[in-house]
C-alpha cells in the first residue's frame, strides 16, 4: 500500500521521524522525478545530481511547504527549477549555439552508457535539442509523461493558453526537424 | 479533452515512443537511492551541527572578550584615580620606589600563585609572546570549546 503524502508529511516534520519521513519521500517520488529530470539534462550521472539536490532542498524547506499545491506539484516545480537551473550553468561553461545543440546531443547520446534507444527514439531527442529549454520541459510532460495542462500549468505557473501554444511551436519544430533531416 | 490529445499527437512516431525516450539506469540505481541521500543527509546535519556548535562558541567567546575588555577598562580607571588621589597623600622616595626589574621579578618569581588581576598587569613584552596561532588550532579549539568552560572561566 502506497504511503500517503499527508503521513509523510507529518513524519518529515516530526522531530525522531523525519529519516523514516524522507526514505518515503525518495520512495515514492524518485522514479518520477529522475524521469522528469533526465529528459531535461540527458545523462544519468546528471540527473542523479539534480535529483538528489532536488531531495535534500525538499527536506531543507519543507517548513516552507503550506500545502496550497499537491505535494507532487511542488516537488516537480523544485525538481524542474534545478533541472533549469543545470542546463543554464551547464550552458554557461560551454556555450552550445541551438543550431550546434543536436549535434552536441547525438554525440552525448553516443557515449552515453545509459542510452538505449532506437533510431526513431533517437531522432526525437535530436529533435527536442533544438527546443528553448522551457518549450523542451512542456513538451516532455505533454508528450512523454502524458500531463494534463493543468497540471502542468501549476508545476510551472503557466497559462492553460500559454503551454499549449508553446506545445503547438514545439510539435511544429519537431516536425520540421524530422522532416528536414530524415526525408520522412 | 480527447479533441486536445489527438491535437497533441505527432504523426512520425510510433507508440513505442510516446511514453518511452529510450533513457535506462544502472540496475538498482532506484532501490538503492534512499539509502545515498539518508547517508547524504545525515552527513549534512553533522556538518550543520558542528557549525551551528562553532558559530555558537564564536559568539560566546566574543562575549567572553568583550566583559573581559570591560573589566579591564573599569580596573584601569579605578587604578588610575586611586593614583591621583594618594599621589599628593604620599611621595615616596626614590630609593623607597621599586625599579620596574624588581617587579618583574616579583611576578615571575610568585607567578604560579598570581591572580588574573595580577597576571593582567603585568608588563606586556610583545617580543616575547607568540600572537601567530595556527588557524587549524585555533579552529579546533573553537570547535572543542563548551559553552560551559567559557562560563567557568567568566566565573
Amino acid at each position: 500500500m502506497e504511503i500517503s503524502d499527508d503521513d509523510i508529511l507529518l513524519w518529515l516534520k516530526t522531530p525522531g521521524q523525519q529519516e523514516k519521513g524522507f526514505r518515503a519521500l525518495v520512495s515514492k517520488y524518485s522514479e518520477r522525478l529522475y524521469w522528469h529530470i533526465r529528459k531535461m539534462v540527458i545523462e544519468h550521472e546528471d540527473a542523479n545530481d539534480v535529483l538528489q539536490n532536488t531531495f535534500l532542498k525538499t527536506f531543507r524547506g519543507i517548513e516552507k511547504y503550506k500545502g496550497n499545491a499537491a505535494l507532487y506539484t511542488w516537488l516537480y516545480r523544485i525538481a524542474t527549477n534545478e533541472s533549469l537551473t543545470f542546463l543554464e550553468k551547464l550552458k554557461r561553461r560551454k556555450t552550445v549555439n541551438i543550431d550546434d545543440a543536436a549535434n552536441t546531443l547525438d554525440r552525448q547520446l553516443k557515449s552515453e552508457a545509459y542510452y538505449e534507444g532506437d533510431h526513431i527514439q533517437r531522432t526525437l531527442q535530436l529533435a527536442i535539442a533544438t527546443l528553448p529549454d522551457k518549450q523542451k520541459m512542456v513538451f516532455n510532460m505533454r508528450y512523454f509523461d502524458n500531463m494534463k495542462y493543468e497540471d502542468i500549468s501549476q508545476i510551472l505557473q503557466t497559462s492553460v493558453g500559454a503551454l499549449k501554444a508553446s506545445y503547438h511551436h514545439a510539435k511544429n519544430k519537431i516536425e520540421e526537424y524530422v522532416r528536414h533531416r530524415s526525408g520522412l | 479533452m480527447k479533441a486536445n490529445l489527438e491535437n497533441d499527437e505527432m504523426p512520425y512516431f510510433h507508440d513505442k515512443v510516446k511514453g518511452n525516450p529510450g533513457f535506462s539506469v544502472p540496475e538498482g540505481y532506484f532501490e538503492t537511492l534512499p539509502d545515498i541521500l539518508v547517508d547524504k543527509l545525515k552527513g549534512e546535519l553533522e556538518i550543520g551541527k558542528k557549525q551551528s556548535k562553532s558559530r555558537k562558541s564564536i559568539r560566546s567567546l566574543w562575549h567572553a572578550t568583550s566583559k573581559l575588555k570591560w573589566a579591564a577598562a573599569v580596573t584601569l580607571l579605578l587604578m588610575g584615580s586611586a593614583y591621583f588621589l594618594q599621589k599628593d597623600a604620599i611621595q615616596p622616595t626614590s630609593e623607597a620606589m621599586a625599579s620596574e626589574e624588581e617587579i618583574l621579578q616579583y611576578f615571575i618569581e610568585d607567578a604560579g600563585t598570581l591572580s588574573d588581576e595580577e597576571l593582567a598587569m603585568l608588563p606586556l613584552d610583545e617580543d616575547a609572546i607568540d600572537m601567530e596561532i595556527p588557524e587549524e588550532e585555533l579552529e579546533d579549539w573553537i570547535e572543542n570549546l563548551e559553552d560551559t568552560d567559557l562560563e567557568q572561566l567568566l566565573n
